[in-house]
């Protein structure tokens, strides 16, 4: 019997609570219709060299149907004052869960960006996946264009890096990655470039960063070569260029996977010669030379073309990176991971990057020639 | 306590008083009356057992005639009073009384069933007659060794209650448990085995039901070969089976009819509906209220769309359309079936179609609530079905107070609530604690009998193998 | 038909004790006090803890499966257990209800930024009500079925294969690491826990399979841990672990399906479950510490009583800073607890057998 009442005591209590705490729960709530979801942050310098955030967000008209993108600017010092300057200029509540994007000019690039990917972490409402973008120009500009096939200018952006990352044409760089590169020793991150051409954006090629900071770029022709290096590359497709004594033309590559595996060795003087070996598969898609597809010996030449073309135009990729002294390849990490801890915490891998000798060697496999050998040509003289 | 007199003509009468529908034969030569109720029994049985061999017989030659076979002297009134009430016929000759068992009112014929249907399989149903539904289990499973205990419940009016269990295979504890909760039963009057069930609990609070109660006779004899014990009351079609595990609500016959991997996949289906069923709303509700992260991309703008004219937060829209629904399902449930049609109409397309459009829910909403409805029908049995579409409002509102949080409190408090249950003193989720990793191929999965060895470990049973095929 | 706590029940609530929020900033404390492959330092407290497990199986041998309560009344005067079974039921008590206001926090932290944890906690707590008075063999059950409501979560780690790298991990051993004791000191917090299983002894199913299912628990455990662990010694860069409070949960966060995203949110609710028997199991104990020195008090009473007083300390602590520094020292004690306590019990009972052959000569 006492249990009985203990028990609708409990109950009591239980119910009391809930409701008591409906009341005080109703702050907290964040209905979705009652937000302005934050899309895009864009980050752009002023003539003031002060920050300028721009934020796309996705907003209904007031009682109306259509979803569409509003733009409100302000200038602040951080991320964090510049929410709040915002929130002053939309009628409802700013939040950052959805955010998918973050763009930053060249300008900020240039400043380094550590302070902004890092409150990015901060706030637990932000997902690791925000992609980090580089602008070449400025990010205002960007986002205020209107684009006439692509009424959502946010949304088209991401779209494009995510399709482009998919297709592996550029590598996936989001807060979470650039933030691991960014802090690991032996590699420097990386961030997509993008401009505006016209009545579309392009992908402009690939930020290079020297710790936090930008300092330069790749041409958008060394992007899938970039993703070999970096990781497993799979289901891509490569435009190449013969241009060796017997060859001529170009080929196109597709369904190119790789795999690659890096060496380490000691020069004498006590440098390092980082070997990258490249295991190149694919399907000849186009093929526009003069060497006759049906013959196994004069596809190995082919096949020795294009691996000569990956290994010239990788270690060139690599000797830019070095010019500016950024390791993005991650060669330091294969350094690090041949030494014993002692040596590598005396080694001053700065100073040594430009140094090290870098070669790449390439072995090429055709899978297949596409669905037929060769159209013969039809020589009229006959 | 009444007093018991002597029996007599004028005092059986006088207990029957205004009984119109009692029949008094009086045959002035042999010096007999009949008493009997013309509803409750076969005509021509009383025409073969008693009118005939009446009609002759002299006056002197009543006495051996009434002391053979059908004939059962009486010398207690109450007795009588109960004979006659269940179908016998009393014959008051010579200051005796005799008993004739000439029971055989008009019965509902064996049909199938509308609650629980299968595809294939037999098809045949229990009625009400506790005899008939007897005799469909004992056609099915003809063995000495299935051993029926009578009891009776309620003190105004008495029903017959039968145990049935398979002796060798039960273990007794159980029927002694349950022999002893049905004698323990004091109130005036069960008038179902479904309230039977109400009576008989381990706990009478709790909103899931904790015996298995079945309409097909089939279920019930492979829950006797499986070392259960069933109760059949007279006068009610469903049949009680017990001890019970919540995962048996899940199973159906047609899971064993069909070919195991398709009986699986069903099965596994089904417990997939019972997650959608239970979360699905309130996720919605979740999600929408507290957690807009957590929506894709593509999804988030079709999301806003069509909650930017809904008026009210995301717990109140799903509460106004689970209840709308529950409505429907009340509603066509009460009515004949051919207007049960235009409610399914009007509620599926009118209301769902005009709710969106005059903008008291989003669509999305509309699909939750209509899914989780539909899956809460795919589970089999309608007891279980009913608890699990109640224990959702409960988890609804408590998604609308703290999100996913609540949502989890609920899950947990639901989960406590389970383990707690016990049916018949076994424990109510018994292949997951006690955890029994061989039964799951049984109740998760319906594994190929090769594999099914082994009786359920819930039924406790010493003989445990059923199959002892090597393949 | 007694119901008892059997192997199977046992292992699960032990590996249900001993996972909690501690498991989410494991990673950061395993780079944080052991620098590069700190993920071996897992392996090496799972073995910590199973050598303790040991020793409190050798008490269980000892004493044949008696309570813990028995063996001490039978050599201690009365007036000195009192104030140790009284000093017992504080803190575990006070462990229980920290631990539970630690989640709720963190939960407050990445879902409910506004409310308030007072609410949460309260709800929380009358969840633990509802748990601990149902009784020992029924958190048993509760705690099996949590477990599986929870260990598909395994089967997330292979989401992460994409990101994984070997090369991440670096080829040394524990360097960049600093405080190395210390650190495995707070990390053994993750693991404490199974030494409640001490007072769980005179319920469990005698037989000899006991303490081999409270080292399968562990082992779960350990296994569990590690292998989180060591998948975000790949996904994660050392440094970047450093500064991450709460690992697990960014790589939650990491995991995105065609139809929900940001899942950290959903299986961080999937925590409560390990939560709720956690902090019932110390609530338990706490008041079967506390039944020994008010034998005659109504058990649901003591349960609502001691999980009022110790939520009512539990709003002092009211940031997750002070919370998590009033946790590290409560484990301190209690990782001292977990083997000073069987060590005591077995110097007591070899005082009692050597009395008992004594008594017989």
């Amino acid at each position: 019997m006492r249990d009985l009442q203990l028990k609708r005591f409990v109950w009591l209590l239980v119910i009391l609570g809930v409701v008591v705490s409906q009341t005080g729960c109703a702050r907290s709530q964040r209905i979705l219709e009652k937000l302005a979801i934050n899309h895009t942050l864009g980050y752009d310098l002023d003539d003031d060299k002060q920050l300028y955030v721009t934020a796309a967000i996705i907003n209904q008209g007031e009682g109306g149907s259509e979803v569409k993108q509003e733009l409100i600017s302000t200038e602040a010092d951080s991320s964090k004052e510049a929410k709040i300057k915002l929130s002053r200029q939309t009628s409802r509540s700013i939040v950052n869960g959805q955010i998918r994007n973050t763009m930053y000019s060249i300008d900020v690039a240039r400043e380094g960006i550590r302070k902004l990917i890092e409150n990015l972490v901060r706030d637990p409402s932000i997902s690791p996946r925000v992609k980090i973008t580089i602008v070449n120009g400025s990010v205002k500009e960007l986002l205020e264009s209107k684009f006439p096939d692509h009424p959502n200018t946010s949304q088209y952006v991401d779209h494009l890096l995510q399709k482009n990352w998919k297709n592996q044409n550029i590598p996936q760089v989001n807060v979470y990655q650039f933030a691991r590169d960014y802090l690991e020793d032996g590699v420097d991150p990386v961030a997509p470039v993008v401009r505006k051409k016209g009545d579309s954006v392009v992908v402009d090629g690939l930020g290079l960063f020297r710790d936090d900071k930008y300092v330069g770029k790749l041409s958008p022709d060394y992007n899938m070569l970039f993703a070999m290096t970096r990781g497993k590359y799979r289901q891509g497709e490569i435009y190449i260029k013969l241009d060796q004594e017997k060859l001529d033309g170009s080929v196109m590559l597709g369904t190119v996977s790789s795999d690659k595996k890096f060496n380490v060795r000691r020069k004498r003087n006590g440098g390092f010669i980082v070997e990258l070996f490249l295991q190149v598969k694919g399907d000849i898609m186009e093929y526009s030379g003069k060497v006759p597809l049906d013959n196994p010996k004069d596809i190995r030449v082919i096949e020795n073309g294009i691996s000569a073309y990956i290994s010239g135009k990788i270690e060139k990729m690599v000797n830019i990176m070095q010019e500016k002294r950024s390791d993005n390849v991650g060669l330091g990490k294969q350094v690090r991971n041949r030494l014993s801890y002692a040596e590598w915490k005396r080694l001053n891998w700065e100073k040594v990057y430009p140094e090290v000798t870098f070669r790449c060697i390439v072995h090429t496999k055709i899978k297949s020639s596409g669905e037929i050998l060769e159209i013969p040509p039809q020589s009229s003289e006959k | 306590m009444k007093e018991n007199p002597a029996p007599s003509l004028e005092y059986i009468l006088h207990e029957f008083d205004q009984c119109v529908d009692l029949i008094h034969r009086k045959f002035p030569l042999l010096a007999a009356d009949i008493l009997y109720f013309d509803h409750l029994i076969d005509k021509n049985e009383l025409e073969r057992e008693i009118l005939q061999p009446f009609a002759n017989v002299q006056a002197d030659e009543m006495g051996p005639l009434l002391s053979g076979s059908p004939f059962n002297a009486s010398f207690n009134s109450k007795e009588i009073v109960l004979g006659i009430l269940k179908g016998d016929a009393a014959i008051f000759h010579d200051s005796c009384v005799y008993l004739v068992a000439l029971y055989g009112p008009s019965n509902r014929s064996i049909e199938q069933s509308e609650t629980e249907t299968v595809i294939i399989g037999p098809h045949d149903a229990f009625t009400e007659s506790a005899f008939t539904n007897l005799s469909l289990i004992r056609r099915k499973l003809r063995s000495s060794h299935l051993k029926v205990i009578q009891l009776s419940v309620g003190e105004v009016v008495k029903s017959d209650v039968f145990v049935l269990f398979i002796e060798g295979i039960v273990n007794m504890e159980y029927v002694n448990e349950m022999i002893k909760r049905i004698r323990d039963i004091e109130v005036d009057i069960i008038s179902d085995s479904n309230m039977l069930v109400q009576h008989i609990d381990d706990y009478p609070n709790t909103i899931f039901p904790l015996f298995l109660t079945t309409e097909r006779p089939d279920v019930i004899v492979s829950k006797l070969s499986g070392g259960r014990l069933v109760v059949i009351m007279d006068e009610s079609p469903s049949v009680i089976s017990g001890p019970t595990s919540l995962f048996e609500f899940f199973m159906s016959p047609d899971d064993y009819y069909q070919h195991w991997v398709i009986g699986t996949a069903t099965r596994i289906l089904r417990y997939i509906a019972f997650v959608i069923t239970i979360t699905f709303t309130a996720i919605y509700v979740s999600i929408t209220t507290y957690h807009y992260e957590m929506i894709p991309e593509n999804l988030l703008y079709t999301l806003i769309e069509s909650r930017s004219r809904v008026p009210f937060p995301p717990v109140f829209e799903a509460l106004l359309m689970e209840i709308t629904i529950e409505l429907l399902r009340e509603a066509g449930a009460r009515l004949p079936s051919k207007i049960g049609q235009t409610i399914g109409i009007v509620g599926g397309i009118v209301i769902g179609q005009a709710a969106v459009q005059a903008g008291l829910t989003s669509n999305i909403l509309i699909i939750a609530v209509a899914l989780s409805a539909i899956a809460s029908f795919v589970i089999p049995s309608y007891v279980m079905s009913a608890s699990i579409r109640f224990v959702r409002f409960f988890l609804i509102i408590l998604a609308g107070i703290w999100g996913n949080f609540g949502l989890m409190i609920g899950i947990s408090v639901i989960v406590i609530h389970l383990t707690k249950l016990t049916s018949l003193g076994s424990s109510y989720i018994t292949p997951i604690a006690p955890l029994k990793v061989n039964d799951w191929r049984d109740i998760f999965i319906r594994g190929p009998f090769w594999m099914l060895k082994d009786r359920p470990s819930q039924s406790r049973t010493r003989n445990k193998v059923r199959n002892k095929m090597k393949r | 038909m007694k119901e008892r706590l059997y192997a199977s029940h046992i292992t699960l609530l032990v590996f249900m004790i001993q996972t909690g929020v501690t498991a989410l900033s494991l990673a950061r404390s395993a780079a944080m006090y052991f620098g590069t492959n700190g993920w071996i330092s897992i392996l090496i407290l799972g073995g910590v803890a199973s050598v303790n497990i040991m020793l409190i199986g050798i008490v269980n041998r000892m004493c044949g499966g008696e309570s813990v309560f028995a063996v001490m009344a039978k050599s201690l005067p009365r007036f000195v257990t009192i104030p140790i079974y009284l000093v017992f039921t504080v803190y575990l008590a006070l462990i229980g209800c920290m631990v539970g206001k630690q989640y709720i926090h963190i939960f407050q932290l990445i879902a409910f930024p506004t409310a308030s944890t007072f609410m949460l906690k309260a709800c929380f707590d009358l969840m633990v009500i509802f748990l601990v008075t149902k009784g020992i063999y029924n958190i048993g059950k509760a705690a099996t079925v949590f477990s599986i409501l929870i260990l598909w979560m395994v089967f997330l780690l292979f989401a992460f294969s994409n990101d994984f790298e070997f090369d991440r991990m670096s080829p040394f051993v524990f360097k960049q690491g600093h405080h190395m004791l210390r650190g495995a000191v707070d990390m053994f917090a993750a693991f404490a826990g199974y030494e409640l299983i001490l007072f769980v002894m005179p319920y469990a199913d005698k037989s000899k399979k006991w303490i081999r299912s409270v080292q399968t628990g562990n082992l779960m455990t350990t296994l569990t841990y590690f292998s989180f662990v060591f998948i975000s010694f790949g996904f994660f860069s050392l440094d970047q672990l450093k500064i991450m409070l709460y690992p697990l949960l960014d790589m939650l966060a990491y995991i995105q399906l065609p139809f929900v995203e940001r899942l950290e949110n959903l299986l961080f609710s999937f925590l409560l479950f390990t939560v709720v028997i956690t902090v019932g199991m110390y609530i338990w104990s706490a008041c079967e510490s506390a039944q020994q020195v008010f034998p005659k008090a109504n058990r649901n009473v003591m349960v609502v009583f001691i999980v009022f007083v110790s939520f009512l300390i539990s709003i002092l602590p009211d940031t997750l800073f002070q919370l998590e520094l009033v946790l590290k020292y409560l484990t301190y004690g209690e990782t001292a607890f977990s083997f000073g306590f069987p060590l005591f019990l077995i110097l007591l009972l070899m005082i009692q057998k050597r009395s008992e052959v004594k008594a017989r000569a």
